[in-house]
């Protein structure tokens, strides 16, 4: 499903952020990403974007080698990928049902199932109510509901979550972790950077710890709510 | 790109122009201003040309005939001028008509053409206007063949002036609208790239999501078309206005100089669908590239 084989990622401006990085992530599966601020976590999330290409290696997600894909295919590799920010980067000029809807108008879906699609997902995740509501008028922990029911309308295989839960009150964070949760349990890969060591060892799982580049570890922890 | 796709980027394209209205605005307010440099350049080239031409119709070629030619031949040489596509007017002048002329023109000294009425000196002629003047030349040698022809009077220094004024302004004309044309570009496309800029979290979402950069680009191209049509609109306006305007003030100068360019001026009837395609044309491509433009940074996410 992820595969990392021997990846070196060079900045332009000549940063060295990724080491000969190796990972696996099979399908299904639920992985915390952890490490300090300049470890490389954001790096791997740009190379699992193809944001950035690895400048050795291989990187192979969901069938596609990011290493050699054409242009012209990334936003088609996009598609198979639900991706949620930090700072949620919902589109403030457009209401939730449109926000959600976007990702849908985006691959041409028809107005009559995306008026199906999109009150079922916001349904699914508790902020039906807020349909019609700007994203202003949201609280953090709604706003990132609304950002994960975009990456999650079109069914995608693997969520790709980038600190999902630094933007929000800390009581709220395991709700949204939660939610991660469910969907990882109907078979949806989840990836998820985050600094949040409590979260990590409350909900325990896969974790990949990152250093000055490299993967310095690689292990299953038991949690209070463990994922898998 | 799929049908509903289309029309959801076309409504998109609309309404971002009235939620960046401010952006929409000073883009059009720019746009308008170079449009008006543009249709000033070109009303400029285009009525210069017209004076020229209005002068070149003034322009008189005069083909003497030898004395002894006969009626026939005459009329040999009065048809072939009158079928020649390069000659506009022809005019008859007999040696009787010329006889006259002359005595008009002494006035009371006409005295001195006395009893030249049965020895009359004077050649008969026909006054010809050639329809362009680059082609008088050829035209003469035409003209030249005919071995009754005594002489062709032909002013080539103000032909020559008058080509060259023509081709002063025809090349100046329109190197004067294309660098315009480009200055206005690289104005508008800086405009419009402040607008996409505070647009590019939206553009990165876009990309995310896995919007292809068409799919982008588009809402952007739609709004460029649509700015450079109201721009092209309030350009027209305010041409008309204004050219009106300037017709009606040099039209009642009493400075002979100012009046005399004042006739040869065309009136904005007469070139109001030149202009308003022109304007079109160019608010459409300038807003649809200034568009193209700016945003192609942005879609390397």
């Amino acid at each position: 499903m992820i595969s990392l084989v021997g990846v070196d990622l060079v900045y332009e401006n000549g940063t060295k952020a990724l080491n000969k990085i190796d990972i696996e992530i099979s399908k299904g599966e639920f992985v915390f990403i952890v490490g300090s601020s300049g470890a490389g976590k954001s790096s791997i999330l740009k190379l699992l974007l193809r944001e950035s290409k690895a400048t050795r290696g291989v990187v192979r997600v969901n069938g596609f080698n990011l290493s050699s894909i054409r242009s012209k295919k990334i936003s088609q590799f996009r598609r198979t990928l639900g991706v949620v920010f930090q700072d949620f980067r919902l589109i403030p000029t457009l209401n939730i049902f449109e926000n959600v809807a976007f990702a849908l108008r985006v691959i041409g879906e028809k107005q009559k199932n995306i008026k199906q699609k999109v009150p079922k997902i916001l349904k699914e995740l508790g902020i039906l109510h807020k349909i019609k509501a700007m994203p202003s008028q949201l609280s953090g922990g709604e706003q990132q509901r609304v950002a994960l029911a975009r990456a999650l309308i079109n069914d995608p295989s693997i969520i790709i979550a980038d600190e999902p839960t630094g933007n929000i009150d800390p009581e709220l964070s395991e709700d949204i972790v939660e939610l991660l949760k469910k969907i990882n349990l109907k078979g949806t890969t989840v990836v998820m950077v985050t600094h949040e060591h409590e979260l990590v060892h409350y909900f325990g799982g896969r974790v990949l710890n990152i250093d000055k580049g490299l993967v310095v570890s690689d292990s299953y922890i038991g949690g209070k709510n463990e994922i898998k | 790109m799929k049908s509903n796709s289309f029309f959801y980027l076309i409504v998109q394209g609309a309404r971002n122009l009235w939620m960046h209205s401010l952006m929409t605005m000073a883009s059009i307010a720019v746009l308008t201003t170079c449009l008006l440099l543009v249709g000033f350049a070109i009303l400029f080239t285009i009525n210069v040309n017209n004076m020229v031409s209005h002068v070149e119709k003034q322009n008189e070629v005069v083909v003497f005939i030898k004395d002894g030619t006969s009626q026939i031949e005459m009329e040999e040489i009065g048809n072939f001028l009158k079928q020649h596509q390069l000659i506009d007017k022809i005019d008859f002048i007999s040696k009787e008509k010329a006889l006259k002329i002359e005595k008009d023109r002494l006035g009371d000294e006409a005295i001195l053409l006395e009893g030249l009425d049965k020895d009359n000196p004077l050649p008969a002629s026909f006054s010809i206007v050639v329809s362009d003047l680059e082609e008088i030349e050829s035209v003469v040698v035409d003209i030249e063949q005919f071995k009754y022809v005594e002489k062709i009077n032909v002013s080539t220094q103000v032909t020559d002036t008058l080509i060259l004024i023509r081709q002063i302004v025809q090349s100046s004309g329109g190197a004067v609208v294309i660098a315009l044309l480009i200055v206005s570009l690289v104005i508008i496309a800086n405009t419009i790239r402040s607008s996409v800029f505070t647009r590019r979290r939206e553009i990165s979402i876009m990309k995310y999501v896995g919007a292809t950069n068409s799919f982008i680009r588009l809402p952007f191209i739609i709004e460029g078309i649509f700015m450079g049509l109201l721009s092209a609109g309030i350009a027209f306006f305010i041409t008309w206005g204004g050219y009106t305007a300037f017709i009606s003030i040099v039209s009642t100068s009493t400075n002979t100089w100012i009046e005399g360019i004042a006739t040869s001026l065309l009136y904005f009837k007469d070139i109001m669908f030149y202009i308003l395609y022109s304007y079109i044309f160019s608010g459409v491509i300038i807003g649809t590239l200034g568009s193209g433009m700016s945003i192609k940074s942005h879609l390397k996410v």
